[in-house]
């Protein structure tokens, strides 16, 4: 692994709701290298994306605080950083794209206007030479005849120029770590594929290290290096790309690559993982996972695993690792 | 964009039509025969006839209205009983007076109504947001002629800072014209400032949630220009369209407080017309500023389509 | 997020109903606006309906001797330049607005959900309808409704039918709205295939997803109609002297209002307490029947 960029610390993110306090993410880690593309996968409510805005500060408080945890980038504890040091963060050291192109484009003003923006905020640069750097920008990602897209507003363009001209928005001041939260989930398969390679090249070009969030473990196999695997506001197991597919430590994770179609395997014997998410007020004692885990044992229901090491670079929250025993903790939430 | 100001143009002329004939079926609701009415009741047949004549009751139904329209398209609206002359140059020649007026409300009312309501958003659920809803509420609720009152008596009577009533033309004295119309102002204001600190409050909370203000944020913009740029012209938006009605609801209020206030203006010509029974003067008022209120509804239309360019080019 | 888990929980399906108009009551009385706009509209609807209980005093005798007597114990709203008992005029008074009100939001109810039904149903009527409509919404309310009564003829009556005109294209209005959503729904686009007449559609299917706005709606009507008429009467068109109303006890005081400023002080208070308990009312219905429509609280 190259030079860390990133290291995120025991993050944990909590929610006020009617029925009360809730935590979203609990106890999530990971590093980031430069050029890494990690891939951040789980089902909707896993806290994918709480984990990407937590990083960035951008969880709306109230109803949302980040209770524990750090975010260590460049000597620095973004949790604890003046908010001065975060508006030169975001946007300019890390950017982030989100799932849905068509609403985080403001529709009020031009793509150029709000391209400029960001490059104006973050450099001492005039309109003229701004406004020539985003040409290029939406050059580089894809868009034909920028210099006219540059004026345009989002709803002129279609769903897959917008998430392009998002990334042109996220790549404008050259971030070292771009946060991708779902960013093909809401175009077409066909303009999927288009972005992701985008994302690839992109990060080939400028060494830009990707965090990509998805649920598509199809999309996880062809463009990460890396996978974080998260179950009800928890990773459950990270691993090598390659590692993951050969040999999934965590029960969810297998669930997740049994239901995954392949070519290899007959279509219709895919398998569903019985039940559904627990509701964050509703967790059980133990193990997160163990209502619907078929290899649960009376000892899951004694404490929440921590993440076990299953191997180089390879660790999954499973007690059935290396005979782990769990001992009983007073408060365990 | 033309394409879209035509077709609102052309959407405005039907209802201008019913507008008119409204206009016109006012007189047709008084009850027994208007002329009496009109005469008053102790006038000698004589005269009751002769205001027929004026009227034109003699006609069918079909003569009055076709000769309603006829004159309407040659900007005639007939004549005030009262006054003796033309209910469009009584009209027009006051009007300044109630537009001045008018005007200067709006203007409290939008800075007013937009800044608290930004203010109160901002500081959601804290007191300052619970002290702004409060005194909006209390603004929406309360009688503008009563409150028109209290004011003449606290700063006219008591402390004596303004004058109780009339009017200067602000040509002629700009000082004098603030002094006069301040207190006037204020009382037809306090509703519509009410009612739109309500809605901005709301509308930008909307807006605060929308996901470009997390790209905003996202992408380090200050907070100041996440609000003052990339929420306000989205709350800008929701906020223009109720000029109209807050336009509206102004010269509703005028015919109240131009006549508390001693105001030569087009409302308080209303309120005596209405007193006594100057119906050609009602017809025409109701008429001129219903069409006022049309074009001006118009033009809100066409600053909407420049606020959102969403609207600018579904109509192209 | 946070939300997220939340909405699970809100498709209502039909044998819920009844819980749920349980539940509505009960969040109704956690709405602290809601609650504050009951116990105001409640301590005038009191005094309307209990007005010859409350007081003894005839709202039009007139005395000399007490003329222009400030509030006390005697006279809890003082008197005016007739030496009326205000307390009883001012109770009188808000049993005819309040009356007046009332007879506005139920030719409301009743024409704006027709004609609203109408448009919204009926897309032939539409569009005629509607524009209808819009001509009656481009005057000014008070001054539309000041046409109508000057014409009519002044009198509570004809305020009622003035008010109810000048209010209902507005009403119809919502009322379509909720028309046009609801026909859409599947359950109705159902009921249309299995041969259902239009007017049990109408009335089983589509009228009663309207409720829940045109409540909202009839309840700030009664409070425009409230505040509409204190302005009618001010002007000289409501109710004409002796017969106390709001509007005209603050006019006939105005002339008073340096000696005796609680002639016109008091019948004011208690119209701006009236319009505001319905305002909260209405707020407070909104926001638990038509969260669409919500103000983030």
């Amino acid at each position: 692994m190259s030079a860390t960029l990133l290291q995120v610390r025991g993050l944990t993110t909590s929610f006020r709701a009617e029925a009360g306090r809730f935590e979203a993410i609990k106890d999530v880690s990971f590093d980031l290298g430069e050029g890494d593309v990690l891939g951040i996968v789980g089902e909707s409510g896993s806290g994918k994306s709480v984990t990407a805005l937590s990083i960035l500060g951008l969880i709306p408080d109230p109803p949302g605080r980040i209770t524990a945890g750090q975010v260590l980038f460049a000597g620095d504890d973004l949790l604890k950083a003046s908010r001065r040091r975060m508006r030169q963060v975001r946007g300019g050291e890390i950017a982030m794209i989100f799932q849905e192109p068509m609403s985080s484009l403001n529709p009020v003003f031009t793509v150029g206007d709000q391209i400029v923006e960001t490059i104006r905020h973050h450099e001492r640069i005039g309109v003229r030479a701004a406004r020539a750097r985003a040409i290029d920008l939406l050059d580089r990602v894809g868009i034909a005849i920028p210099a006219q897209r540059l004026d345009e507003y989002p709803h002129q363009l279609s769903g897959g120029m917008r998430q392009r001209a998002m990334i042109a928005i996220a790549l404008s001041c050259n971030p070292s770590i771009l946060l991708a939260d779902e960013p093909t989930t809401a175009l077409d398969v066909t303009i999927q594929a288009q972005i992701l390679d985008l994302l690839k090249d992109l990060r080939e070009d400028f060494r830009t290290a990707v965090v990509l969030i998805t649920h598509d473990l199809g999309v996880v196999a062809q463009y990460v290096d890396r996978v974080l695997v998260m179950y009800a506001g928890r990773v459950v197991e990270e691993a090598p790309v390659e590692a993951l597919y050969a040999s999934p430590q965590h029960p969810y994770t297998e669930g997740l690559l049994k239901s995954m179609p392949s070519i290899d395997t007959d279509a219709d014997r895919l398998q569903a993982i019985p039940g559904t998410v627990p509701s964050p007020f509703e967790l059980p004692p133990g193990c997160r996972f163990r209502p619907r885990c078929p290899y649960a044992r009376d000892a899951c229901d004694v404490a929440d695993p921590p993440l076990l090491d299953a191997g180089p670079g390879h660790a999954a929250a499973c007690i059935r690792l290396n005979d782990y025993q769990p001992a009983a903790r007073a408060g365990a939430a | 964009m033309i394409a879209y100001v035509i077709r609102r143009l052309l959407y405005v002329i039907p209802v201008l039509f019913i507008v008119s004939l409204i206009s016109f079926s006012l007189m047709q609701l008084v009850p027994g025969d208007p002329a009496v009415v009109v005469a008053g009741l102790s006038a000698t047949p004589d005269e009751v006839e002769r205001v027929r004549e004026q009227l034109g009751l003699n006609e069918p139904f079909y003569i009055q209205l076709l000769s309603w329209y006829g004159n309407l398209l040659q900007g005639d609206l007939g004549t005030s009983f009262l006054l003796g002359r033309p209910v469009v140059e009584v009209t027009v020649e006051r009007l300044p007076v109630s537009l001045s007026i008018a005007l200067y409300a709006l203007v409290l009312t939008l800075v007013f109504g937009i800044v608290l309501g930004i203010i109160a958003a901002l500081r959601q659920n804290t007191w300052v947001d619970q002290a702004v809803m409060t005194a909006a509420l209390i603004g929406v609720s309360l009688p503008n002629f009563w409150l028109g009152l209290i004011l003449i008596v606290v700063f006219a009577v008591h402390l004596g800072w303004l004058p109780s009533g009339g009017y200067v033309d602000f040509r002629e004295d700009p000082w004098a014209w603030l002094r006069a119309t301040t207190l006037p102002a204020i009382s037809l204001a306090m509703l519509q400032m009410g009612l739109l600190a309500r809605i901005t409050r709301s509308t930008m909370l909307e807006v605060l949630r929308q996901d470009y203000i997390r790209t905003a944020r996202a992408k380090g913009l200050p907070e100041h220009v996440v609000v003052g740029k990339h929420a306000l012209k989205n709350v800008m938006i929701p906020v223009i369209t109720v000029i109209g009605i807050i336009f509206s609801l102004l010269l509703s209020g005028s015919v109240v407080i131009e006549t508390i206030f001693s105001i030569p203006g087009v409302g308080s010509l209303l309120g005596s017309a209405i007193l006594r029974r100057d119906y050609p003067v009602i017809q025409g008022g109701l008429l001129l500023v219903a069409t006022m209120l049309l074009l001006l509804n118009l033009l809100v239309d066409v600053l909407y389509a420049y606020f959102d360019p969403r609207v600018r080019y579904d109509g192209d | 997020m946070a939300t997220e888990a939340s909405t699970a929980a809100v498709t209502a399906t039909v044998p819920q109903r009844r819980r749920r108009k349980a539940t509505v009551w009960h969040r109704l009385l956690r709405h602290r606006l809601f609650v504050t706009g009951m116990f105001l509209f409640t301590l005038v609807a009191i005094g309307a309906i209990f007005a010859d209980v409350l007081t003894t005093a005839d709202p039009q005798k007139m005395s000399v001797r007490t003329r222009f007597e400030p509030p006390s114990l005697s006279y809890i709203f003082g008197t005016d330049n007739f030496g009326r008992s205000q307390w009883a005029r001012v109770l009188y008074g808000a049993q005819l607005s309040l009356m007046i009100g009332l007879g506005v939001v139920v030719l409301n109810a009743i024409f704006g959900t027709l004609v609203g039904a109408l448009a919204g149903y009926f897309r032939s009527l539409d569009n005629i309808l509607m524009r209808i409509a819009d001509a009656f919404m481009a005057f000014p309310v008070i001054l539309l409704a000041i046409g109508i009564t000057a014409a009519l003829g002044p009198g509570s009556i004809n305020a009622v039918i003035a008010l109810a005109a000048v209010y209902t294209p507005r009403t119809a209005r919502i009322v379509r709205a909720s028309v046009l959503v609801a026909r859409e729904m599947e359950y109705v686009q159902a009921a249309k295939a299995c041969g259902a007449g239009d007017w049990r559609i109408l009335r089983r299917h589509i009228l009663p997803n309207c409720m829940a706005p045109l409540i909202v709606q009839l309840t700030f009507i009664f409070a425009y109609a409230v505040l509409s008429e204190a302005v009618l009467s001010f002007l000289g068109l409501g109710a004409q002297p002796p017969i106390p109303t709001w509007g005209n006890i603050i006019s006939e005081g105005r002339q008073y209002i340096r000696e005796a400023p609680w002639i016109t002080l008091i019948p004011g208070i208690v119209l701006a307490a009236t319009v505001l308990g319905l305002n909260l009312l209405g707020d407070g219905l909104r926001d638990v029947l038509d969260p669409r429509l919500k103000v983030q609280q």
